[in-house]
């Protein structure tokens, strides 16, 4: 029933407006930077990327009905978010600074995604965020299906670009 | 001003103390990683205000403060101002972070202006 819920969203083009709006409504206050939304990001991912926060949002009702919101990108576009949230840029996508500002960037992402698959009738409750580096990301890129994704270029030297997205676990 | 702040991210730690002194507030801070170590850290009239995330590995926000207020009434002293911060702005959650004791609700991203304007409310009405 609930997958049959994302299913609509992604058909009627809600699901990529709504991960759209989360977005922007979180990255551009944290970071104080403007950001815009550019284009869809295909899933899944072509090109898998070298890391990805993602966290678990669980159906509050109790159903076995879980997503997975997410952030992720190439080094320079976490390394440029991670210089504007902490003051430092980081070394490696193993940085510790790097993996901290992603994870707590996707948090905030997956709550404003939350207020608004709770308008479609998703009632889900946010796990903890968890940052996926190296080889690890390319299996977990690869299983995110059922959902919806853009890109979302950020107003920083480079116009560094993030993947943003939602999509339904397979049962 | 003594502060404690609590939260699994350091990254937000930091954030916090930066908007305090943004806000104009000279911070005496203490930092705590969880609900476990904040616990330790706690005690009634030792803290002017807890700025605490809501959820955490371990002991989370909503957890830690019921047992401050706990601690609180055990010692019959007065109530430390808390804020907490989420990134769940649910009814449902501000009814849950109200029964546990929890001051006032932000939701994320909490910027400097808007913790200015919190505390600006919340320390005036309790001078």
């Amino acid at each position: 029933m609930r997958n049959a819920v994302v299913e609509a969203l992604v058909t009627s083009g809600q699901l990529r407006t709504f991960v759209g709006e989360a977005a922007v409504l979180s990255i551009e206050p944290l970071c104080g930077i403007p950001v815009e939304v550019i284009g869809e990001a295909p899933l899944p991912w072509a090109n898998p990327p070298v890391g990805i926060a993602l966290v678990s949002l669980a159906d509050a009702a109790g159903s076995e009905f879980q997503g997975v919101a997410w952030v992720g990108g190439e080094f320079a576009a976490l390394a440029a978010v991670t210089e504007v949230l902490v003051g430092e840029r980081p070394s490696s996508e193993d940085d510790e600074l790097l993996q901290d500002a992603i994870r707590e960037l996707t948090n905030i992402v997956a709550g404003r995604m939350q207020e608004r698959l709770h308008s479609a009738g998703l009632r889900l409750s946010l796990g903890l965020p968890v940052f996926v580096g190296g080889a690890r990301s390319l299996n977990v890129g690869a299983s995110l299906v059922n959902g919806a994704a853009v890109l979302v270029q950020l107003g920083l030297p480079g116009e560094p670009v993030l993947a943003v997205g939602f999509a339904a676990k397979e049962a | 001003m003594r502060v404690l702040i609590v939260d699994d991210s350091k990254m937000m730690r930091v954030m916090h103390v930066r908007s305090l002194r943004q806000a104009g507030y000279e911070a005496h801070v203490t930092e705590a990683g969880n609900g476990e170590e904040a616990l330790a850290a706690f005690a009634p009239g030792a803290f002017d205000l807890v700025i605490v995330d809501w959820n955490m590995p371990g002991m989370d926000g909503l957890e830690f403060v019921r047992a401050a207020r706990e601690r609180e009434r055990e010692a019959g002293t007065g109530r430390t101002p808390i804020v907490m911060i989420t990134s769940q702005s649910t009814d449902e959650q501000m009814l849950r972070a109200k029964d546990a004791g929890v001051d006032t609700l932000l939701t994320k991203p909490v910027t400097a202006d808007a913790l200015a304007v919190t505390l600006e409310l919340l320390l005036t009405s309790r001078a």
